[in-house]
């Protein structure tokens, strides 16, 4: 890849980036700052832009912020039931249903273990293998492998759980 | 129906595709991007510009040649790191009476900040904790006081292949102390004013 990519495939990497910007603060705008400072710091060196150095980047400069500051939690948290009832109201069900999922699986997200979420990105989004993933976190694979296992078993219980309540609810 | 783990897998993959970089922002980052890109004078100098380029290549040899001469030991840039973030003296994030407090970071940092075996007896309290990294690797700094109530920090840190290299020392450092050692698999590195 060259130095400096062309648009489209920079604005690729931008979309990657955030999405992993966001894994590790799960707030829209300090991951937007992190990929921000991040691409900046690419763009004045002269390696070629890769998804893994724009990663590391990222990662850098997010366990940078967190020395300075509690990292910040997204306040927001998803209401089941409120938006639930709002999806009765509607007549938009679709829409609504698809955003209820969606809020389902951020809150269970939110509720894994910051290196349980970047894992789960690394290996379902990004199809990072395990060697790569270990790479990346600064741990064995092996305990990586066992990471991701457990992640995979909490989200699938907890997305059971939510689906159980929406349908008991209905 | 049950969410099986292919259907846990695509709504997590589904959840992120619907996750994108606003557009106004993603101008903005194209926009400092191409400022930071394309300096205008490259384009005006082409030929100041080569000679430019082989006066720097000189300069970065010299540098290199510079720096590998007066290179530091690897014991010697972790003590210098240790030592630079002990005078700062940053307040710990996490404060703890003890190191059960800390059981918390365990699944930040890859392990559990612990009373190492080289410092018992010695009178050290502990007093609190915050995450900091030691070359690049996620490291844990912990504040301690010794009897005399100075302040001491203590950093411990799951080596990579290059830290793993390090041998016990000691190294002083523009005034500070630092002894480095192994212990459990991590690597240890005390501050302290001397």
């Amino acid at each position: 890849m060259p130095v400096h990519p062309d648009p489209a495939t920079i604005r690729d990497l931008l979309q990657a980036g955030y999405r992993y910007a966001w894994t590790l603060t799960q707030d829209r705008d300090a991951a937007e700052d992190l990929l921000h400072d991040a691409c900046l710091s690419l763009a004045r060196g002269s390696r070629p832009w890769s998804r893994g150095l724009l990663f590391r980047a990222i990662k850098h400069r997010c366990i940078d912020a967190h020395r300075r500051r509690e990292r910040t939690v997204a306040e927001a948290r998803f209401d089941a039931a409120g938006l639930a009832e709002y999806a009765e109201d509607s007549s938009e069900d679709g829409v609504l249903a698809r955003l209820i999922q969606t809020d389902e699986v951020e809150h269970a997200l939110s509720r894994l273990s910051d290196t349980e979420r970047e894992v789960v990105y690394l290996a379902w989004c990004e199809n990072y293998t395990a060697r790569e993933i270990a790479r990346a976190v600064s741990r064995p694979r092996n305990t990586v492998l066992s990471v991701l296992h457990r992640a995979r078993q909490k989200l699938r219980v907890w997305l059971q759980t939510s689906d159980q309540s929406r349908r008991a609810g209905s | 129906m049950n969410t099986t783990a292919y259907d846990t897998r695509a709504r997590v993959r589904g959840f992120y595709a619907r996750q994108s970089l606003r557009p106004e922002k993603m101008v903005e980052i194209m926009s400092d991007l191409s400022a930071v890109e394309t300096p205008p004078h490259h384009r005006r100098f082409g030929g100041w510009r080569q000679a430019g380029l082989l006066a720097a290549a000189l300069a970065l040899m010299g540098f290199v040649g510079w720096a590998w001469l007066s290179a530091d030991s690897l014991d010697r840039v972790v003590a210098r790191e240790i030592a630079l973030n002990h005078v700062k003296g940053l307040k710990p994030d996490y404060p703890a009476n003890g190191f059960g407090d800390l059981s918390g970071m365990t699944d930040k940092l890859g392990f559990t900040p612990f009373a190492p075996d080289a410092l018992a007896g010695q009178g050290f309290e502990l007093v609190g904790a915050r995450y900091c990294s030691v070359q690049d690797c996620m490291a844990v700094q912990l504040r301690l006081t010794d009897r005399d109530n100075r302040a001491w920090t203590l950093y411990q840190v799951r080596p990579n292949a290059e830290l793993a290299e390090l041998e016990s020392t000691e190294v002083a450092v523009d005034g500070v102390r630092v002894r480095l050692w192994k212990e459990s698999g991590l690597v240890m590195g005390l501050a302290h004013n001397q």
